[in-house]
């Protein structure tokens, strides 16, 4: 009896135990014919902020989330306020909170604040409503406004909605705003006007043109507008590029250079489609990069997260629409600190769901770095570590056989590639390997060759009868 | 008795290899004067279905198209069986009302020997396919290619023979056997769409008796 009760007692704490591993989301990856197959977790929900043991915080509708160090700064749109939170530790330490400050106007406030940006030691606000932004220094301190810039193009009804703002090491400002579709409004320092940056193509419908062509001049008014999308979000990385990203069904994010050009790599197998590649196209709102360059794109449709290298290859998927920690309903915002933590506000959940990597996407994380790195040699036995707990992930076997071909291992490289479904690798392995083959074979073949020649000499007379015995045979 | 006819069988099936060269005169003689026709163009059409499947199957990881491992040999056997079939019926019924001279027999065999290139050139590209990179891949493409345009001109030229037309006539009853096959696919998805109505209405009907009856 007394052992039962043992068993029990140890299989009632084992489920306890593993329910801090549970997963309220199913993972996956796409395979060579782009369909989803099953993957390891990479990341699982570890606590929130807002709910649950962090109840102490209170939000309402948090928009925009930055991480900076230690300090996470959250522009908490519905109390009118910036909300800094020391997150070193899992109970998050309201560090101080930004809503009213003295400017030259006198008593000033936040009105509806949706987006912040830190750079060194300078905190930028988005503040909305008041169509403007505020500059404050990190402990707070209020130090100038940037007021509505001059923009010769616009007409005078048009609203100025900063709602994202980015900062490069530069001083440059980019500005989102709601509703402006020529791109986004990029500002010197100081907040005057220089130019629209990464201006959205517009895009043709050809159904609609075709439509028009039949259409009287009144009809085709009455029709909507070709305009290009607006921008959602952006974010500046430390080398200055700008990542931005929009509604759309394809670039939804875009790397944007300083000629307002997207850099991003496209030629990986999920091409230039981010989030899910089936059915309807993801709403993209936000996108981060964290320390070893991977882009993390959160999509609001779905309430997932897509965790691209720099390639373009995707390597974790996570996150879901629910109620569930580390599920969202209206997710707005994705940070990550630099220990891997990721931050994802959710607006209508008035929380903020931290997610940590798993065992399995720790490895990944480590063997991705490598990878993209060049050290194909050390990341081997990292992608083998990853395979023994997901044989499905491709990108494992393609980053060894990279590795073979470097120490000229061609038949584990062809191998690999194969098993990866990498065509390109390959086709480059299989020449090296080819050269290879046709060296050693080449006596071999010189001797039959020869042979085929001797007997042929011997036997021509015989030969040469054939061709007249088929024709007897075939026209008698 | 069985032996002579095997010969003559495979004398046959050794022409197709020289009306693949000549199709004018040799399609003419394989209607007219070659013996055990259409046992030969049942091999050639047999020869054909492996040569395709073992194209899906053993083709060089470089030019696979798709997985092989899904593919299903059964439909590969009849997306073969199924296009040599309708062609042969409808082509006849077509030139039947064009003066053709050919049967629906005639059609068949010319039809089957016209494929013949399938055979000759897929088991050299399937060897060639594991010894090319993906550079060399326009070798494929071109061998792909010259097997269309073959079996098409073997196709028209052997039926102009077959039937006693100008290439012009066969151009044209060709283009109408297509039309007429797209009608008869239309016509056959409206009647299974009617049986299926048909069938659902009875169905209907049976239940509610049954439930009138308890």
């Amino acid at each position: 009896m007394k052992k039962v009760l043992c068993i029990l007692a140890a299989a009632l704490t084992l489920t306890v135990t593993c329910s801090a591993a549970y997963s309220p989301y199913y993972t996956y990856n796409y395979n060579s014919d782009l369909e989803a197959v099953s993957s390891a977790a990479s990341y699982l929900p570890s606590y929130s902020i807002g709910s649950g043991e962090n109840t102490h915080i209170s939000l309402k509708t948090p928009s925009d989330l930055e991480i900076e160090g230690d300090l996470c700064y959250v522009a908490d749109t519905g109390n009118n306020r910036i909300v800094i939170l020391d997150v070193s530790q899992r109970r998050p330490e309201m560090v101080r909170q930004i809503s009213t400050f003295t400017s030259e106007q006198g008593e000033d406030a936040l009105k509806q604040p949706s987006g912040v940006c830190v750079i060194g030691n300078e905190l930028y606000v988005a503040d909305t409503e008041n169509h403007r932004l505020v500059v404050f220094d990190t402990e707070g301190n209020f130090l100038r406004i940037i007021a509505q810039p001059q923009i010769d193009t616009w007409a005078v009804d048009v609203e100025y909605k900063p709602s994202k703002v980015g900062v490069d090491g530069n001083g440059r400002i980019y500005v989102v705003g709601l509703s402006v579709t020529e791109g986004i409004i990029q500002l010197e320092p100081d907040g005057t006007f220089v130019r629209f940056f990464g201006s959205n193509r517009v895009v043709v419908d050809f159904y609609e043109l075709a439509l028009r062509f039949f259409l009287s001049k009144e009809a085709q008014k009455m029709r909507i507008s070709f305009i290009p999308v607006e921008y959602s979000n952006i974010t500046v990385d430390k080398d200055n590029f700008v990542y931005a990203t929009c509604k759309a069904d394809t670039n939804q994010v875009k790397k944007l250079n300083t000629s307002g050009n997207n850099i991003l790599r496209t030629d990986a197998r999920t091409k230039n489609v981010y989030g899910d590649i089936h059915y309807q196209s993801a709403n993209i709102v936000d996108v981060t990069v964290d320390q070893s360059g991977n882009l993390f794109v959160l999509d609001s449709r779905r309430g997932k997260i897509f965790q691209y290298n720099e390639l373009g290859d995707l390597l974790a998927i996570f996150g879901g629409n629910g109620t569930a920690v580390g599920t969202f309903t209206t997710p707005t915002a994705i940070d990550c600190t630099e220990d891997g933590r990721v931050f994802v506000s959710d607006s209508a959940k008035n929380t903020i769901a931290v997610f940590e990597a798993t065992d399995f996407g720790t490895l990944v994380n480590e063997a991705n770095a490598k990878f993209i790195k060049g050290d194909y040699q050390e990341s081997m036995e990292t992608w083998k570590q990853v395979l023994k707990r997901n044989a499905n992930f491709d990108l494992a076997y393609i980053g060894m056989g990279h590795a073979y071909l470097q120490t000229g291992d061609y038949e584990q490289a062809l191998e690999c590639y194969e098993m990866g479904k990498y065509k390109k690798g390959y086709s480059d392995a299989y020449a090296e390997h080819r050269t290879k083959l046709l060296g050693d074979a080449f006596p071999w073949i010189m001797t039959v060759l020869l042979i085929v020649v001797i007997l042929w000499f011997i036997f021509r007379k015989q030969i040469a009868k054939i061709p007249a015995k088929i024709k007897a045979f075939v026209d008698p | 008795m069985i032996k002579t006819k095997l010969k003559d069988m495979f004398s046959t099936l050794l022409y197709g290899f020289h009306a693949c060269i000549h199709p004018f005169e040799g399609f003419y003689n394989i209607k007219h004067f070659r013996k055990q026709n259409l046992p030969a163009a049942v091999v050639i059409l047999l020869a054909t279905m492996v040569v395709i499947i073992l194209k899906m199957q053993a083709t060089g990881f470089l030019f696979q198209v798709g997985n092989p491992e899904r593919n299903n040999v059964l439909l590969q056997v009849v997306a073969v069986l199924v296009p040599v079939g309708v062609w042969s019926v409808v082509n006849w019924s077509v030139t039947t009302l064009f003066e053709g001279k050919a049967t629906m027999r005639n059609i068949f065999i010319t039809t089957c020997f016209s494929l013949l290139p399938m055979v000759i050139l897929y088991i050299p590209q399937v060897i060639l396919s594991h010894f090319f990179t993906e550079e060399e891949g326009s070798f494929m493409m071109i061998i792909d290619a010259l097997v269309i345009i073959w079996v098409v001109w073997l196709l028209l030229a052997g039926l102009a023979s077959v039937q006693d037309y100008t290439m012009v006539k066969t151009i044209v009853t060709s283009v109408v056997t297509i039309l007429a096959i797209i009608a008869l696919i239309f016509l056959l998805a409206v009647f299974y769409s009617a049986i299926q109505q048909l069938v659902s209405f009875f169905s209907t009907v049976f239940n509610e008796l049954t439930y009138w009856i308890r």
